[in-house]
């Protein structure tokens, strides 16, 4: 597992050759790229700000990763997120996920992504044209990560 | 730091009244509402933007035992206190782990207080 929290931009295919090299074994490769879109609410998206709580986030990420490890067979799991001041179009993060076969690397894939985006902290504010605000957590994204939850489970 | 004695209900003295005392060097201490609990509080995101500070150490009042009696007293330093850390507004983690406003504080604890995530 590899995870960077990082101002600087990332090269996702010099990420991939890497993961891909970790392993003979590795059969399957699955990524995921977060952007910046340039809409958000119909608004017009100048820049983002992302801040994160330095120690929790990595504790956050590590966790969530170890139990990606622990519910697929994963040869290797690399995750970027970016902070700071970003423009529409940019990547903001990275999860991409290594295994023998693709069912494993893509699930694993979709739970981190999916749970990163509720439990790891960090905070992203708009700048529109109409201003600057701070996001909520989207009920859609609530909604994905509860599907790996089947009731009663604890998160 | 300087604790104020209370009366009754939540009312605070006024702190401009000379009744200030340091607790632990008054051998009246346990009428004091100070408790020896000193925590670090951390803000992120909105409340960190709306309140302009990004920490601090506080000593609790000794009637502060939970993450939710903790918001409940940094409320009562204002209106923008009350108003960024409104209920419906604020998430907590103690010691880097998410954690429900039933969560008990112990002495030494870190505490973050933010908007809802919203990262990836």
């Amino acid at each position: 597992m590899s995870i960077s929290i990082q101002e600087a931009d990332f090269d996702l295919a010099a990420e991939l050759d890497t993961l891909r090299r970790q392993s003979k074994e590795t059969g399957a490769l699955v990524s995921f790229t977060g952007l910046v879109r340039d809409f958000s609410d119909g608004e017009e998206v100048e820049s983002i700000y992302l801040e994160h709580y330095p120690g929790m986030c990595e504790k956050a990420l590590e966790k969530i990763i170890t139990e990606a490890q622990q519910r697929w067979s994963l040869l290797g799991v690399r995750v970027i997120h970016r902070i700071g001041q970003l423009q529409p179009g940019e990547q903001i993060v990275l999860v991409a996920t290594a295994s023998q076969h693709r069912a494993d690397a893509f699930a694993a894939c979709e739970f981190i992504i999916d749970h990163l985006k509720t439990s790891a902290p960090f905070w992203k504010r708009e700048q529109t044209t109409h201003g600057t605000h701070w996001l909520d957590t989207r009920e859609s994204d609530q909604q994905r990560m509860q599907r790996w939850f089947p009731e009663g489970e604890n998160q | 730091m300087l604790r104020f004695p209370r009366l009754g209900g939540n009312k605070w003295l006024d702190p401009h009244i000379p009744l200030i005392v340091f607790a632990g060097q008054n051998p009246c201490s346990s009428w004091l509402i100070a408790s020896d609990m000193k925590i670090t509080l951390l803000y992120f995101g909105r409340p960190r933007e709306q309140l302009a500070t990004s920490g601090e150490t506080a000593e609790l009042p000794a009637d502060v035992t939970t993450l939710a009696g903790l918001l409940a007293w940094l409320r009562t330093r204002g209106d923008n206190w009350a108003s960024a850390l409104a209920d419906d507004r604020v998430r907590c983690a103690v010691n880097q782990e998410l954690s429900n406003l039933s969560a008990v504080i112990r002495d030494g604890d870190e505490i973050a207080i933010f908007s809802p995530i919203s990262g990836g």
